[in-house]
């Protein structure tokens, strides 16, 4: 049964991959169309081919998300608890949050265009995954906490996931106008949209530390030891906060609150690999 | 606004104590001052993980920070001093963090402070007069015209917007415009997510001044300990037991505990590592375990001076023996007791023997060492030792904690405080009718705050309805 699971996340990595290929053809292919339309009623003419490869497009990431998401549950039940307790389970967890947003981002605004950001992100985290030892490891004795650690790591997730999302809005953002025959939307549009993202991102990463606090408090005595890790996690979120409040800050709007969605992610990943770099409390993951 | 220094000079343009304290108001309410603020504290903190970090056992001890320092030497070359200066390797508790955390608290109260009165206004007295202009610039922005009369006009979109539950404001004395909101009271979210930073660092300050936390309270099996810290208990191990998965790993570690305070027994339980055992705010939580040595040591003539289990535990480098150390104040000398790790494959010790070592209180020059056999007594440094037996001992982590509760009501005002503004964001629409050229109405909806595209297709889909409303009655007349 692991190994159906790890066919699963194999087979959504190349789901990924391949929407992210048709992606980048529709983006590109779309000039043609809006060079029509612009002319009027042409655009239709145009469409058939381009429309139907950007319907695979997001009929794959929709697949991949259902792949990852097979792969958590399998593992769910071949392990007996949530997968979510090594660096493999969080980095499938973490792609299949991405994937969640990526899909309903797609699904409620009909942008497809964020794809272009969203989706090489996943695509590196789960290959990234598929280099990690997915041996089904027993808990130590830190982690056996049956409810905190689910709520904790699937807060992180979902957070983590609609971060990905502002953050692919912040990198068009601040592209815009440079990707030659790349229809964008609007500005203000993936200002927004960075905007809404964070909005949903916000309240979850601070539940998780929240969360993460609770647990350090039942497990270690201690609500809060400025574990790298943890530390990590207020340093996402007070980029996130600086950012909600740039948005207010006359000259701060726009660019300057893209490039702290940008500084943002790249925390939440430093976040994620810290383990790499620094020991500490969260050693396990 | 005349301040008394006024009655005395009128001539003479004087700064105030006003002044003064309204220079540093407007400084903290600032809201790029606040920015740049929370980002100082991002980066700070940033720094603090990637720097090397010296924990406060280290730092209490002059000779183990100098030590310390050498090694960071290494890695930091010229900048050791500057950082150590500068209090980075103890990024959490120098000057420069503590006084970026007070300025943060300090913006946030300002500028809190500062925004109640507007929130206020905008929540129970909306303005509901605008310009023309503002129809003209605001951000969002939409029309339509109606053949309704400018009278059925103003009620159809009344209704309209009543039913969108919007809390319709009307003027008597401008019946041409109409002010309509939702969820007005949402935008004090951010008060209350504000005042909950406050509280959880009043907890922060809290926890710090008035707790303690103390990693490494050992107790040998069936042994009885004083907790210490004023908190008048003792604790005793009265058993312990840890359990492995197939593979080696560390599955639980259970001791079961109880707690005295005087004679009376005033607690018990298992407690786990994700079970502590609270009594009267002090909690104990399982954190190790290991061997202890029993050791009785006497003078040179024989006369007892104690015998103690000596909880084994730290372990030397090569990780093959397992130590631990006992102070002998009377005698001025620390006593260090090494015995063979679990799972060591070349300690030089074998099973039942320790090696003592005897040094000067606080010295590094050893004054003697020698190896005892279980159940023998053996000469070391002058005084005679008797190594009665080996005996698990559990290591807890004893904490009073009065910080935390303020820790999870701010953490709980801050979740709801941020829900409330992001989830429930207060909608605002100002509304104009006026009589149109065709001989219809015109009605204009307009909203200055951020532009937000699903709001803006539902003004867009009001007007339109006013009409697709008109056509149909139209069609039913
Ligand atoms: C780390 C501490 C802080 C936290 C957790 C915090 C939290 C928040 C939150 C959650 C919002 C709502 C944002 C939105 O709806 O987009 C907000 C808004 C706001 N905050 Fe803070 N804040 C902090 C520090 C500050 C400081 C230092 C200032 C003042 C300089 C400030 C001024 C404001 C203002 C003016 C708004 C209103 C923004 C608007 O009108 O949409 N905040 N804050």
């Amino acid at each position: 049964m692991l190994e159906i699971s790890r066919y699963c996340l194999v087979a959504g990595t190349i789901a990924v991959a391949l929407a992210l290929i048709a992606q980048i053809v529709v983006a590109t292919a779309r000039t043609t169309t809006t060079a029509h339309r612009g002319r009027g009623g042409a655009a239709e003419l145009a469409r058939p081919r381009s429309r139907g490869l950007a319907h695979y497009a997001t009929v794959l990431s929709q697949l991949a998300l259902l792949c990852f998401t097979a792969c958590l549950v399998l593992r769910t039940i071949v392990v007996h608890r949530a997968p979510l307790s090594n660096q493999y389970e969080f980095a499938v967890s973490f792609a299949w949050g991405i994937m969640l947003a990526m899909v309903v981002v797609e699904w409620r605004t009909r942008l497809r265009v964020l794809a272009l950001a969203v989706l090489p992100v996943c695509l590196a985290l789960s290959l990234y995954s598929l280099t990690l030892d997915d041996e089904a490891t027993e808990l130590m004795p830190a982690l056996q906490n049956g409810f905190l650690l689910p709520l904790h790591v699937i807060t992180a997730s979902l957070g983590y996931g609609a971060a990905a999302v502002s953050f692919a809005a912040a990198v068009l953002y601040l592209l815009h106008g440079h990707l030659g025959r790349v229809r964008l939307p609007g500005k203000e549009r993936l200002d927004e949209l960075g905007y809404h993202a964070v909005v949903i991102a916000y309240p979850l990463i601070t539940l998780m530390i929240i969360l993460g606090a609770i647990w350090a408090n039942v497990a270690w005595g201690r609500y809060w030891s400025w574990d790298p890790k943890e530390t990590a996690s207020l340093v996402t979120w007070l980029f996130y906060g600086a950012y909600l409040h740039a948005r207010v800050v006359g000259d701060w709007r726009g660019k300057r609150a893209a490039w702290l969605l940008i500084l943002g992610f790249a925390a939440v990943i430093f976040t994620f690999l810290g383990n790499l770099f620094f020991g500490g409390l969260h050693s396990y993951a | 606004m005349a301040t008394a220094n006024d009655e005395y000079d009128e001539e003479a343009p004087q700064i105030g104590i006003g002044d003064f304290f309204g220079a540093i108001y407007r400084f903290f309410h600032n809201k790029k001052v606040g920015l740049v603020l929370i980002l100082a504290m991002g980066v700070l903190s940033l720094l603090g993980i990637l720097i090397d970090q010296a924990d406060s056992t280290v730092r209490a001890d002059a000779d183990m920070y100098n030590s310390w320092l050498e090694q960071a030497r290494t890695k930091y070359g010229g900048w050791t001093s500057v950082l150590d200066t500068i209090g980075f390797f103890h990024m959490f508790s120098s000057p420069l963090y503590l006084a970026v955390l007070v300025l943060l608290a300090l913006s946030i109260i300002a500028c809190t402070v500062h925004r109640i009165p507007v929130l206020w206004r905008n929540a129970v007295h909306p303005k509901t007069r605008v310009t023309e202009g503002f129809y003209a610039r605001a951000r969002t922005r939409s029309r339509a015209v109606t053949p309704l009369s400018v009278d059925e006009a103003h009620d159809r979109v009344r209704s309209m917007l009543s039913k969108a539950r919007f809390r319709v404001v009307t003027d008597p004395e401008r019946p041409d415009q109409l002010y309509a909101d939702r969820f007005r009271f949402a935008p004090f979210g951010t008060v209350l997510a504000h005042a909950a930073f406050i509280i959880i660092l009043v907890g922060f300050t809290l926890t710090g001044a008035a707790g303690f936390h103390d990693e490494n309270v050992t107790i040998p099996l069936e042994g009885r300990v004083d907790v210490g810290h004023g908190t008048g208990l003792q604790a005793e191990l009265i058993s312990f037991e840890d359990s492995y998965y197939d593979d080696g790993s560390p599955k639980d570690y259970v001791s079961d505990l109880a707690v005295y305070r005087g004679d009376q027994q005033v607690a018990r339980q298992s407690v786990r590592v994700n079970h502590p055992l609270t009594v009267d705010g002090v909690s104990f939580n399982q954190s190790s375990f290991g061997t202890a040595a029993d050791v009785t040591i006497a003078d040179a003539d024989g006369v007892g001076i104690t015998t103690q289990v000596i909880p084994l535990q730290w372990t030397t480098d090569d990780e093959q023996n397992a130590y631990g150390m006992v102070t002998l104040p009377d005698q001025h000398l620390d006593v260090y007791v090494m015995a063979a790790a679990s799972g060591a494959t070349s300690s030089e010790l074998a099973p039942g023997q320790v090696r003592i070592e005897v040094y000067g209180e606080g010295e590094r020059t050893l004054r003697g060492s020698g190896t005892v056999q279980q159940g023998t007594q053996g000469t070391v440094g002058g005084l005679k030792f008797t190594f009665n037996r080996e005996k698990a001992y559990a290591g807890l982590l004893v904490a009073r904690d009065p910080g935390a509760a303020w820790v999870w009501v701010g953490s709980g005002l801050l979740l709801v405080g941020i829900c409330t503004t992001m989830f429930a964001r207060h909608r605002r629409v100002w509304v104009r009718i006026s009589e149109d050229p065709s001989g219809g109405a015109l009605v204009r909806f307009a909203c200055p705050d951020r532009h937000d595209t699903s709001f803006e297709n539902r003004l867009d889909r009001m007007a339109a309805s006013l009409g697709d409303t008109v056509e149909e009655d139209a069609d039913n007349a």
